[in-house]
């Protein structure tokens, strides 16, 4: 790989995302600059990094969503290039127009194909106009509720309404027959208007079950394109995923391929630039729908750099200085190999539906095996935001195949611990020890469907080691801070107790670096 | 850092938990009249270990929460409520009249009107709150007295959203 293209790149982002690349950046021989707002100022990105800008209060609009604010942010640090990460303004054309304006690289798609592909109702009619194949529905556009009403009919229910400039879920409602659908419209478009500014609503017929299937492209702005290996995320919760996989152990070598040649049909011919990732609905018959293009990196890019072999960010940063995509990635269609999890750690509680929640991270104790990658975003004794996406960190295995890649899964999640808050740690342990997820029988609706998994054992009384370990607690955290042994290094000494060298003891372990 | 509670609760049931250093690694653990002596080995990152009394060392977590105190062991979490946290949470009745932001988020749409009529269980607001979308639902049946948040506003955990009347 050559060095980096650029002397100094911004990431525009926070959490486990921005120390993945920020670090990537260093690795290429750049200088990584953070930005954070005010809930961030001890964050672990913020530390990591070779500079570190504050962008204004805690509330992302006014920070890492301020356009003005982030562009200042590189002008003052000296940046070439800004990365986006994923969420916040990574999808935001008007941000990558702005970047242009002002001479500074960003680090994904143009301003044109964003438009292009972003819209569901745009890619949409491009996946039509492509041959690939989309879940039978009604594009609606300005169409009156009578038409609306006549092609739900015409499709069937139940059915799906959903914003064309949805996310997340948002104004998407699932109706189950025709006397709730036009007050289920309504109630789409309402949401969307207040979410998006954007009440323009289409309707899909509802597969199911499915399977969530996801094709990863790198373009390189040419209309050269390779498609990697899919992942299959079909375990959600609240339309956020919860784990992931490459490949599928649904997909056939033959889908595989159909799969992969119909996401390249949605990029080669609009000069896509940089990663993306295109997504699709698989039944059970084999059969697979487009639903929607994101022109970013995803959260689960780990899986696919694992059973590829190549860093989609170092990729990334290449693409976007011109470098030619056949130095990259030399195949237009890429073969898995072995099979990679992903598990998302994050501080909620899944007993309480999900609730997330925010505080001391007192324990963070990330484990190094074989075949185990974390990458993390928090550290011992940093205080997690409440103001932001739960996600602590990601723990992502590798292995020959499947049955290997979830036990060496299993193992890295039982000996991590990050304690302080509640996680869904146990949660995940539990679903990838169930029988339909050992067996593969994944499906969007999994958690409604094993729906045990979100009940609580009632009245377990804990053994006689718990009350003992918690009986130990307060002597041996007195006795931690203490010890005074080689380990002890600046934490020992008096000083600022802001600073992050006096709250805790685990910036030493994350100096000791996990790559 | 938090302080550890003396009294924690298991079911129904409230234990003191103590310990104290007997010297080289050996500990008297006390829960509440029973008496332990245990071996037990701090370490300076991430994990202490115990030994049973038949010799097998378990590594495990320990550490003090605002609601009372988290251990981990062999890949399980568990949390001993702090006997003061649960009465603090028991003595609060619940107005089922309020409706009160769980989270500090972004309202993303207020459902409802002034003067409606809703039923219990029927969604009032969404929330958007740590990137996820919240539905908040009436706990009780009845008239939407007055709405106290419009769609956008940055709100915080508890604040008043809504207040409705029988």
């Amino acid at each position: 790989m050559k060095p980096s293209p650029f002397d100094c790149i911004l990431v525009a982002n926070r959490g486990e995302i921005a120390v993945r690349v920020l670090r990537a950046i260093q690795e290429a021989g750049a200088e990584a600059i953070a930005v954070y707002s005010d809930a961030d100022k001890l964050s672990k990105h913020t530390m990591i990094a070779d500079r570190s800008l504050p962008i204004g209060p805690a509330d992302p609009r006014e920070s890492y969503l301020d356009i003005d604010k982030i562009l200042r942010a590189a002008k003052e640090s000296g940046a070439q290039a800004i990365h986006p990460g994923y969420g916040f303004l990574a999808e935001n054309a008007e941000f990558a127009r702005r970047c242009e304006e002002e001479g500074i690289c960003f680090i994904g798609p143009s301003p044109a194909s964003m438009d292009l592909l972003g819209s569901k109702r745009a890619a949409r009619l491009k996946a039509q106009e492509k041959g690939v194949p989309v879940v039978p529905g009604f594009e609606g556009g300005s169409a009156d509720e009578a038409s609306f009403l006549k092609a739900a009919e015409e499709i069937g229910f139940p059915l799906l309404v959903k914003a064309s400039a949805g996310g997340g879920g948002r104004g998407m409602r699932l109706i189950q027959k025709k006397e709730e659908f036009l007050a289920g419209l309504r109630a789409g478009k309402l949401e969307a208007e207040q979410a998006f500014g954007d009440g323009t609503m289409l309707l899909e017929k509802y597969i199911h079950p499915s399977r969530h299937i996801e094709i990863q492209v790198l373009g390189d702005g040419k209309g050269n394109a390779v498609a990697f290996p899919e992942r299959e995320c079909s375990v959600q919760r609240r339309h956020q995923k919860v784990i992931e996989e490459s490949p599928s152990p649904a997909v056939s070598p033959k889908t595989r391929l159909d799969l992969q040649e119909a996401a390249l049909a949605m990029v080669e011919g609009v000069q896509y630039k940089g990663a993306g990732t295109v997504e699709f609905l698989l039944d059970e018959q084999q059969s697979f729908y487009f639903l929607e293009v994101n022109t970013r990196l995803q959260v689960e890019h780990p899986v696919t750099e694992f059973v590829s072999g190549i860093d989609l960010v170092q990729a990334q940063i290449q693409i976007a200085g011109g470098v030619p995509l056949d130095a990259l990635a030399p195949q237009r269609i890429i073969d898995p190999q072995g099979h990679a999890f992903e598990a998302r750690v994050c501080a909620e509680d899944p007993l309480d539906g999900f609730m997330p929640s925010g505080g001391l991270l007192s324990i963070c104790a990330e484990v190094d095996a074989p075949g185990v990658r974390i990458d993390s975003g928090v550290y011992p004794g940093m205080n997690i935001p409440i103001e932001y996406d739960s996600l602590l960190a990601k723990v992502i295995t590798h292995a020959e195949d499947r049955d290997r890649a979830l036990s060496r899964l299993d193992f890295a999640l039982s000996r991590c611990a990050w304690l302080g808050l509640p996680t869904n740690v146990d949660f995940l342990l539990s679903l990838i020890r169930h029988p339909a997820f050992t067996g593969a029988a994944l499906r969007t609706d999994f958690l409604e469907v094993h729906s045990e998994l979100l009940e609580p054992i009632e009245n377990e009384v804990p053994p006689e080691e718990i009350l003992v370990a918690a009986a130990l607690g307060r002597l041996l955290s007195q006795g931690r801070s203490g010890l005074g042994s080689e380990e002890a290094g600046p934490h020992s000494k008096e000083g600022d107790r802001n600073s992050p060298w006096n709250i805790d003891d685990g910036f030493r372990i994350l100096q000791r670096g996990r790559s | 850092m938090i302080p550890y509670p003396d009294r924690i609760l298991v079911g129904e049931e409230d234990f003191r938990l103590s310990a104290r250093p007997l010297g080289e690694h050996r500990f008297q653990v006390q829960i509440e009249t029973k008496g332990i002596e245990v071996r037990a080995f701090p370490m300076q990152c991430g994990g202490d270990v115990l030994e049973t009394p038949d010799g097998r060392r378990i590594r495990f977590f320990v550490t003090a929460t605002p609601k009372g105190i988290q251990v981990r062991i062999k890949g399980r979490t568990w949390m001993l409520p702090s006997a003061s946290s649960v009465r603090e949470r028991e003595g609060v009745e619940l107005d089922p009249h309020k409706i009160e932001a769980p989270l500090t988020g972004t309202i993303l749409a207020i459902l409802v009107e002034e003067g409606q009529e809703v039923e219990e269980g029927e969604e009032l607001i969404l929330l958007s709150a740590m990137k996820m979308e919240h539905k908040l639902r009436a706990h009780a049946g009845g008239k939407i007295k007055a709405l106290h948040a419009k769609a956008g506003d940055t709100v915080d955990a508890g604040a008043l959203l809504i207040e409705m009347e029988e």
